[in-house]
């Protein structure tokens, strides 16, 4: 029951946010020439993907209001249960790594994304941290760009 | 036969494809071991680092990773009740019983050998049954090629977990995605928004490792369990009785495996229930499943391991990939220049039967890790996942550099923040990838088949190959829509 309960909102939610994809999709494969269904265009595989999308994310908007009848749920996103420090500073890290790439260059960047996740999103001692960051960072930088010959961002060091 | 074997052989027992064997392995069944990181996202991971190998090195590494994961998969469900991947959730009901009574080294030790027989089995299916599709394969034509696709995309929504319509909402958006970016027939983009990185499409590789690496750190990181490990493992090798009880669901589970692993939509998975079920129901003691019944452990960890080698069959010889990791290895031989389908066998001899062969050798060299070394991968549980996941992350971030294309790391960065939602949001992402994957080929063979009927739909119902694979989709569809039938696909993966 909890769980039928969990998921009505969640569909609603979904269903919505994937009307709009397929009308953006709708919208940007009409605009490429559709052709007929003798001779499609280059828009209308894409086109008759996106309409099926949207009609099928309808039908699931309708059966979830239709299901929902007034009961409560529990949120998705239940922030009391979960660490969602961790999540947010990871993924700050995470965006952040490409933006850093081409400033810091490859070897300084890995090396600021390790000791960033090892000390602040499951702090460990700094001697810890540095040497894990240190290690990761030479082991990348045989495997990636000595052995498979990467090539990668210097930087504004040139490192 | 004995021609290939030999060649396959003198392929596969080369030193570097040894060792790239031994390394996917033994990968394989680190990945396996632990719990939340499936295969998907480990070939996602080492990708990369096949690109500059010769393809069948590449592909035996890749293969070997695969297989080792469904070796690896039941160490985690035995010791800490915990599936390390998907095919091995069953495990779990009677591995971790066996070892709540101090069986822990019987459970583990029978569920390698039992992966073993079945590894050995499905190579020996495997040379029997690829040559013969293959050589079916080549009456295909455009119209067969589409209908089959179509086919296999249906299956994998039918079997796929959870809501069939949810599931067909995540094959359409997969199309449509795979549709972005230049079409070369009609000569110009689409939903490319005017951004020029989507030009060439969206590139497979971060796709899936954002959906299976980047969301499943993230799902880890938002709540930490403690792990509870068994340490007590004795007695590896089981004893006569336990071997006795075990050696016919060990062939049932091979048997039902090697057949449900030709199917598209995660046969691995679907044999484990399957294979589980039917020891069950044919048991004289049924009431001793889920308490530490070693056939429960033997059937379905032999069932993975066969499908897990016979889902190489319709990905080699139709090129037609079942699950998101085959997509991924689907990628890799493009990648590398050859493309799947039944002109493999003819045209890149050397990798077909260099690949056939190392799973061979892969299966011997997996039953040495999984039985001698086991302590080893208990020890690997022990691994605190504060450091472990940086490196999973950096491994995902680095290899989406492998073209210098930061846009390549942003796909990643944005379909890990979208497979996260998904699994919030009760979405399969294994839908989505296969038929992003796909559709470049089905839209290809689609207007290839138009082009050669002069525009007439009629030619996708008038080959017969394609009327039955288009009559099969029919079947699909009343099976899910239709009450009486609609519980029959839940059970799969709900018992």
């Amino acid at each position: 029951m909890a769980s039928s309960m969990m998921k009505l909102k969640k569909d609603q939610i979904s269903s919505i946010f994937l009307l709009f994809v397929a009308g953006v999709i709708l919208i940007s494969s009409a605009e490429a020439s559709l052709g007929s269904f003798r001779e499609p265009g280059a828009g209308l595989v894409p086109f008759l993907a996106a309409l099926l999308l949207g009609i099928f994310s309808l039908a699931n908007l309708i059966l979830s209001s239709l299901r929902q009848a007034g009961e409560k749920e529990k949120p998705i996103f239940a922030f009391s249960e979960m660490n969602w420090k961790n999540l947010i500073m990871t993924l700050g890290a995470l965006f952040a790594f490409p933006l850093l790439l081409s400033v810091l260059g490859f070897n300084l960047t890995v090396f600021g994304f390790m000791l960033f996740l090892a000390k602040a999103v499951e702090p460990r001692r700094w001697v810890i941290a540095v040497l894990f960051a240190l290690s990761t960072t030479i082991v990348c930088y045989l495997l990636f760009v000595y052995w498979l010959k990467f090539v990668l961002e210097k930087g504004i060091f040139g490192i | 036969m004995w021609d290939h074997l030999a060649y396959g052989f003198s392929i596969a027992s080369k030193p570097i494809n040894l060792l790239y064997c031994f390394l996917g392995c033994f990968y394989g069944t680190f990945v396996g071991v632990l719990p939340g990181f499936g295969p998907a996202a480990a070939i996602a991971l080492l990708l990369p680092i096949t690109f500059g190998m010769p393809p069948e090195s590449a592909i035996i590494m890749l293969a070997g990773i695969y297989y080792g994961a469904m070796y690896g998969g039941s160490t985690t469900s035995i010791l800490v009740n915990i599936p390390g991947e998907a095919a091995s959730v069953v495990t779990c009901f009677d591995g971790y019983q066996m070892a709540k009574q101090g069986k822990a080294g019987s459970a583990l030790g029978i569920a390698a050998i039992g992966s073993f027989i079945a590894g050995t089995l499905a190579v020996f299916g495997l040379l029997i049954v690829a040559p013969w599709l293959a050589n079916f394969a080549l009456q295909f034509g455009p119209p067969e090629f589409f209908s089959l696709m179509v086919l296999g995309l249906t299956i994998v929504v039918y079997i796929s977990f959870g809501s069939v319509l949810k599931a067909v909402i995540m094959g359409c958006l997969g199309v449509a995605l795979g549709c972005i970016g230049w079409d070369y027939v009609a000569g110009n983009t689409r939903i490319t928004f005017g951004i020029e990185y989507l030009y060439d499409g969206i590139p497979a590789v971060p796709v899936v490792m954002g959906l299976f690496g980047i969301s499943e750190v993230l799902l880890n990181l938002e709540k930490r369990q403690k792990l509870e490990v068994f340490k007590e493992v004795k007695n590896i090798w089981p004893s006569l009785k336990d071997f006795r009880e075990s050696i016919l669901p060990i062939l049932r589970g091979s048997g039902i495996g090697f057949f449900l692993g030709l199917l598209p939509g995660g046969g691995t998975i679907t044999s484990t229930f399957a294979s589980y079920s039917v020891e069950k129901k044919i048991s004289k003691n049924p009431e001793k499943f889920g308490k530490g019944a070693i056939e429960g452990v033997a059937s379905p960890e032999s069932a993975n391991n066969a499908a897990a080698q016979s889902g190489f069959i319709p990905l080699l010889t139709l090129g037609i990939p079942i699950s998101p990791a085959f997509a991924l290895v689907f990628a890799a031989l493009l990648i590398h220049g050859i493309t799947p389908g039944p002109l493999l066998l003819s045209k890149a001899p050397n990798v077909f039967w260099g690949v056939v062969i190392s799973m061979y050798i892969g299966n011997i060299i997996l039953l040495i890790l999984n039985l001698p070394l086991i302590k080893m991968w208990t020890k690997v549980l022990e691994i605190p996942y504060g450091l472990l996941f940086p490196l999973i992350l950096i491994f995902c971030l680095v290899g989406a550099l492998s073209d210098n294309k930061v846009g390549d790391v942003l796909v990643m960065l944005i379909f890990g923040v979208i497979g996260y939602l998904m699994r919030k949001f009760d979405y399969e992402p294994a839908p989505m990838v296969i038929a992003f994957i796909l559709t470049p080929i089905l839209e290809l063979n689609l207007r290839q088949s138009l082009i050669l009927s002069g525009g007439s739909f009629g030619i996708f119902f008038t080959k017969p190959i394609s009327l039955g694979c288009l009559i099969s989709v029919g079947l699909l569809f009343l099976l899910s829509i239709l009450p009486k039938f609609k519980i029959i696909r839940p059970k799969l993966g709900m018992e």
